[in-house]
């Protein structure tokens, strides 16, 4: 191949034939290969965009005892953390990024490229079908929560992570993309956003009040079974504040058992527990 | 079932050479077979009928050149075209000046197929009872119950699709995208006629999804070295085609109901989601103000609407007829204004030290009006216009306001260590609540440490406060209801007057986590994590008093060779959760209040443990991979009951859920063109819940139910597709 000059001399030894590095030369059909992109590094200045001129790794390379690369960023010999990432945000730093600077993984110190590659087609963690292979290799309580009976379909390849997280920080909690729980949740619930006639005031707050989003035990991914998790907040006379247990469950014959305890339980009559919109609707049966 | 990414590298062009273009397709043929129906195996992947499927799949990159003048990148994937979870993407991007993309996106969710109704859906809304229903006053006397029952299927589809461009000017980029989101099918609904906690009849209905959200995005951001600047627009427009349900009451009128209430004249209508809508302008600005201070901002307005037409009080007309005071108004005309704001300061002042500064603001102001609306109990009788009727009741708009500063600091200790520490307050505002503000601070310190190149760990801890103003239990239901009628309530409350609702109690947290990632020898790699958090409730006599949950996890992977590779994992995951209660008989409201007979407590304790391994092989210079993977993943509910005398209780059955999945995958390289793949997966899942473990529609008395049962399977599935690379 005709290697313009700017990247000839590293591709002299850098050709994928070394090695480790058999994937170096993909990042030419990559978008930061690009060299008719005026805005990448590799169009202005070749390698030297993002590894630093190199000088001296030039002249002599540290395989021969000489000097590696100003950037170095996989390895033992990987340059901190901050060069790395001043390299990437010096061409990134708006968008989706805009909020990295103070965000949770950013004050942990962690590199742009412990998730993203670069020197290949196309980067796993933008691709929906890698992506969760890259946040899992360190969330693994999350890849428990998947396996939960009532849980997100991230196990089946139909939600990622992304969908609700963004991983260079967001405007609200929890790394998310919105700017609140309840505003990310709606964004795909959009029935119970509401505003409702009645409202159920814990729903309008935050939804993770009563739902585990990543996974839970309980139907419905709530944190607690019901009807006890119910009753955590409702405490009023008679059936509310009745002490349910085995008691309710079925006898010998039919009918026989709980209202609050079979099937649905509180559900089997409070079915509007997002809100109700009928004028009758007070008790959230309606 | 996806493809896997196309290797490129294998390619007969890799590496291009200059004025080279690449396009590389591959496209999947096969067949797959599915051993049982199996409705939860496949309640979101669309697989689950027993029997043959298609796998069919696409996938295309065309790139330019990496020297082309006027270079395009196209990619086109198409996924599981024969299942209800199909996907296709398109993207055509003129990289560094403009992109266009468009995607659809199908998944069907399962929640039951063994239901069973009633009801005659000729109407999804209006739902008749058959011709010859003879009504009862209890599912005893549901003569026709049984023989009426017809199968029902509680699922929906959900059809998304989207498109979208991007473009770029200098260092402005410009972004618009459009999405619509369609849901359609069946969810149960519990339909009650009734007025009071004594009297309810119900019965669970197949309610109609029909709904309809469209999104629209659009933005432009600025960027350079030093700022950035953004200016967003966000919408989401949801839709419901069905605005109420109404049902024919199986059930014959009983005492507390007004005669016209009962079977056959009786009718009972609730209303479906209403439309709505969310607007959200959104400005964000970020500056470096210096070598080592970052500002970063953002600021959102939205006003979330909702103004579909009320329903009439009543669907009943004898007792609409009854109606003295009218629903007072139209429609809701709701409207909640939110305000997102963001302040961050970031300093690095030293390159030992990092601080971070926030400020975090959420103000969700419910301006809707307040109106008395004096209803009509499960359209079950008359409407009550008496000045101390329980009956006139205020709709609660309740607002929120939640304020969060936070202080993070850094300090490295040397290249491999450094300390943290955190602080934040929270501070929390509700309006018809019974506590109108909370007050928590968190006190956070932390330790990180690289004691060698194969071995790293994290330290964190915290302990958070909160308490706030005076707990007013009853502060909600004096807001809801008439003051006349509050005085005729022994006590003046609602809820037990010792109760504190958890997200509002005094509560004290502690959490602590730990973490160790290491790699002794380059062949080995794992970790283990562990999480622990313990909340003490520790002014709450009734209500939730004590919470913890735990969370371990270990994982380890081996590679002794490159064509070799094996990992495993573990997980313990524990929560418990204790209350309190106390039974209050209306007719004895007070004395029950003082008699420590009538106290109870429930505990209830989850654990999950899950477990996985896997094998990665590959021979035949790379030419054929063996992959290998089994999952167990069990989780038990066990819950205990403690009470006074003058309470009777009763063990119930632990919870329990079992899945086992295991999985072979081969794939075979035949040739530069093609590629076989041959898989299987052996999967088995079994729950039981003693609230649908042999409940029949006709277990309660007083409630009709669907039947369902707990859901099991126990599948093999094969597939075998040919790849095809061009």
């Amino acid at each position: 191949a005709e290697w313009p000059d700017s990247i000839a001399n590293c591709v002299s030894c850098h050709d994928g034939s070394r090695q480790g590095e058999e994937h170096v030369l993909q990042i030419l059909s990559s978008p930061h290969g690009v060299m008719a992109d005026s805005r990448t590094g590799m169009a202005t200045t070749g390698c030297a965009g993002c590894h630093g001129p190199s000088t001296a790794h030039a002249r002599l390379p540290e395989s021969i005892g000489g000097d590696a690369p100003d950037i170095v960023f996989q390895g033992p010999g990987a340059s901190p953390v901050g060069d790395k990432n001043r390299m990437c945000l010096d061409c990134h730093g708006g968008r989706e990024l805009r909020h990295w600077h103070g965000s949770e993984h950013e004050f942990a110190d962690l590199a742009c490229v412990a998730c993203h590659g670069v020197h290949v087609i196309k980067d796993p963690a933008m691709d929906r079908h890698l992506q969760a292979e890259q946040c899992v290799a360190c969330h693994q309580r999350q890849v428990a929560e998947f396996h939960r009976p009532f849980a997100h379909p991230l196990r089946h390849g139909e939600m990622v992570c992304t969908d609700c997280h963004n991983p260079h920080g967001g405007p609200g909690p929890g790394m998310l993309a919105s700017h609140t729980i309840n505003e990310n949740c709606t964004s795909c619930h959009a029935e119970m956003r509401g505003p409702f006639l009645w409202e159920h005031a814990p729903v309008r707050e935050d939804c993770t009040l009563c739902h585990q989003p990543h996974g839970s035990m309980h139907r419905d991914m709530l944190t607690a079974r019901t009807p006890f998790l119910c009753q955590q907040c409702h405490m009023g006379q008679f059936h509310p504040s009745a002490a349910l247990s085995g008691t309710g469950l079925p006898g010998p014959a039919r009918p026989s058992g709980s209202d609050s305890m079979l099937g649905r339980d509180c559900m089997n009559c409070h079915v509007q527990v997002h809100g109700s919109n009928h004028p009758a609707g007070v008790g959230q049966t309606r | 079932q996806w493809l896997e990414p196309v290797p490129i590298d294998q390619h007969p062009g890799w590496p291009p050479s200059a004025g080279q273009a690449i396009s590389i397709a591959q496209v999947e043929l096969g067949l797959g077979w599915l051993s049982d129906d199996a409705d939860r195996f496949g309640r979101y992947g669309g697989v689950r009928d027993e029997g043959l499927f298609a796998l069919l799949g696409l996938d295309w990159l065309k790139l330019g050149a990496w020297d082309d003048p006027d270079p395009w990148r196209i990619e086109l994937a198409l996924a599981n075209l024969d299942t209800d979870s199909r996907s296709g993407y398109l993207a055509l991007t003129r990289p560094g000046r403009f992109g266009f993309w468009a995607e659809v996106r199908d998944n069907r969710l399962f929640h039951a197929s063994d239901a069973a109704t009633i009801y005659r859906r000729d109407d999804a809304t209006d739902l008749k009872l058959p011709d010859d229903w003879v009504a009862g006053a209890t599912t005893a006397d549901l003569a026709r119950l049984l023989p009426s029952l017809v199968p029902v299927e509680f699922e929906h589809q959900r059809r998304r699709a989207g498109l979208g461009g991007r473009w770029f000017s200098g260092d402005w980029s410009f972004d618009a995208a459009f999405r619509e989101e369609r849901r359609d099918g069946t969810r149960p609904m519990a339909g009650l006629i009734g007025n009071t906690g004594g009297n309810p009849r119900a019965v669970l209905l197949p309610a109609p999804i029909d709904y309809r959200t469209r999104q629209f995005d659009a933005s432009a951001d600025y960027a350079d070295r030093r700022r950035h600047f953004r200016i967003g627009y966000h919408a989401s427009h949801f839709s419901n085609a069905n605005a109420a349900l109404a049902w024919d009451n199986p059930f014959s009128a009983i005492g507390g109901w007004h005669p016209s209430a009962g079977f056959p004249a009786g009718r009972g209508q609730l209303a479906l989601p209403p439309d709505n809508q969310f607007h959200q302008l959104n400005l964000g600005v970020g500056h470096q103000l210096g070598p080592r201070v970052r500002l970063v901002t953002d600021l959102a307005m939205g006003r979330m609407t909702q103004d579909e037409d009320l329903l009439a009080m009543t669907i009943n007309p004898v007792l609409a007829d009854s109606v003295e005071v009218p629903v007072p108004i139209d429609s809701l005309d709701g409207r909640i204004e939110t305000t997102n704001a963001l302040v961050r300061l970031v300093t690095r002042p030293t390159t030992a030290l990092s601080l971070n500064f926030s400020y975090r603001y959420d103000d969700r102001d419910n301006r809707t009006r307040r109106n008395e609306f004096v209803y009509i109990g499960g359209d079950s009788q008359l409407q009550d216009t008496a000045i101390t009727s329980s009956r006139r009741r205020f709709n609660l708009p309740v607002s929120y306001r939640d304020q969060q500063f936070a202080i993070d600091a850094a300090w490295r200790l040397n290249a491999r260590g450094r300390v943290e520490a955190g602080y934040r307050h929270r501070r929390t505002e509700r309006t018809f609540s019974a506590r109108e503000k909370t007050d928590e601070n968190t006190f956070i310190v932390g330790f990180r440490r690289q004691w060698a190149d194969w071995l790293s760990t994290n330290l964190r801890a915290e302990f958070a406060d909160r308490g706030g103003s005076t707990y007013d239990g009853a502060a909600p239901f004096v807001s809801g209801h008439a003051a006349e009628y509050i005085e005729t309530v022994a006590g003046g409350w609602g809820n037990h007057p010792g109760l504190r609702q958890y997200h509002l109690a005094d509560r004290r947290r502690q959490q602590g986590s730990v973490s160790a990632v290491f790699s002794p020898h380059a062949q080995w790699q794992g970790s283990i994590t562990g999480h622990v958090a313990r909340d003490d409730y520790r002014r709450s006599e009734i209500g939730l008093t004590d919470a913890e949950t735990a969370a371990w996890t270990m994982d380890v992977a081996y590679t002794p060779e490159q064509w070799v590779s094996l990992w495993a994992f573990y997980s313990y995951e524990y929560q418990r959760f204790d209350q309190a209660g106390q039974s209050i008989r209306g007719f004895n409201r007070l004395g029950d209040l003082a008699d420590p007979e009538r106290l109870w407590e429930t505990a209830q304790r989850d654990r999950v443990n899950t477990v996985g391994a896997g094998l990665t092989t590959r021979w035949l210079d790379d030419r054929l991979e063996l992959r290998a993977d089994y999952v167990h993943a069990a989780g038990r509910a066990r819950l205990r009951f403690v009470a006074g005398d003058a309470l009777p209780t009763a063990p119930v059955p632990d919870i329990s859920t079992r899945l086992n999945s295991f999985s072979v995958d081969a794939r075979y390289r035949a040739s530069q063109t093609m590629t076989l793949r041959l898989g299987w997966r052996n999967e088995r899942f079994a729950s039981a819940d003693w609230a649908f473990d042999d409940i029949g529609v006709d277990q309660l008395a007083r409630v009709i139910l669907t039947g369902e049962g707990n859901p099991g399977y126990r599948v093999n599935l094969l597939t075998a597709a040919v790849v095809i690379h061009f």
